[in-house]
């Protein structure tokens, strides 16, 4: 019933991995990407105030914020609302994505870098 | 089997399955903000995980699919559907398969990993980016913790059901 003594070690070691790889620190991010159904269709940069009605997939739509360097999401039309739940982002590699509209904003670390993963 | 056992053991089935409902129906009031909004607990498999253990593959696999209309169609979205199917599916292959092996724990574990996997796969396709890279790390935690927290009670509920059911196996 209990766990194991190498179960619990593997376990172990599988979420300090895990929780390093999430709590590593990301360098702040320059600008957010808008990506729907696929394809990149914007960059804002973060450092510009604004507020963007984004339409996405099967009707539905949301308005993103940036604001102080960070961007969040306000007014989501989709079912679940997950992604107006979900706190700022603002550092490199972060994403809010809305799954019904098909919708995923990511914080780069370069305005003209679409594809840029490095910071 | 005599056929005592038979309407014993779809009795046993059939609280199971009322059990999962009012579990999916809690799973659904707590809420959850901040990195993951839309993360579950998944109370609901603690059903599953005792229906595989006590009376066998197929009716476990019966339960995961009314867990995984009640998740849809009750309690959440229809637009989750493909997330929750490839996620239940994949999360009890994985647990069918290595039940024999490992503690109810591990095993329970693994079905929320493996839950979580299923879903960002999904998302992968359907959104067409490879990059979820963001959602990964944490999603894979809270498969862990989330499993390991069903998998606790459901260790205990297993060998404490085991002696007062005696049809089965």
């Amino acid at each position: 019933m209990r766990l194991r003594r190498r179960e619990a070690v593997f376990l172990g070691a599988v979420i300090l991995a895990l929780l390093i790889w999430a709590l590593w620190p990301g360098a702040p991010g320059t600008a957010v990407s808008v990506s729907v159904n696929g394809q990149v269709t914007e960059v804002y940069p973060l450092d510009q105030p604004a507020v963007i009605p984004i339409d996405g997939y099967g009707g539905f739509s949301l308005t993103l914020v940036v604001s102080g360097g960070s961007a969040h999401v306000e007014h989501a039309s989709c079912p679940d609302l997950i992604c107006q739940h979900h706190r700022p982002i603002s550092n490199t590699g972060e994403q809010i994505v809305c799954l019904p509209a098909r919708i995923v904003l990511s914080v780069t670390g370069k305005e003209a870098g679409v594809d840029a993963v490095t910071r | 089997m005599p056929s005592q056992d038979k309407t014993k053991r779809l009795a046993t089935l059939a609280l199971l399955a009322a059990a999962a409902f009012v579990l999916s129906w809690v799973d659904s009031l707590i809420p959850v903000s901040g990195a993951l909004p839309g993360a579950k607990l998944g109370l609901a498999n603690l059903s599953v995980l005792i229906g595989l253990y006590l009376l066998g593959p197929l009716p476990g696999a019966a339960l995961c699919g009314l867990k995984i209309l009640l998740q849809t169609f009750l309690f959440g979205n229809a637009y989750a559907f493909f997330y929750s199917l490839a996620g239940g599916i994949l999360s009890y292959l994985v647990m069918l398969l290595t039940r024999k092996r490992c503690s109810v724990m591990f095993v329970s574990a693994l079905g929320g990993v493996f839950h979580n996997l299923g879903q960002v796969l999904v998302a992968a396709v359907i959104l067409q980016t490879a990059g979820l890279m963001a959602y990964f790390p944490v999603l894979m935690l809270c498969g862990i913790g989330a499993g390991l927290a069903v998998g606790l009670a459901g260790g205990i509920l297993i060998s404490r059901l085991r002696p007062i059911l005696p049809f089965i196996s």
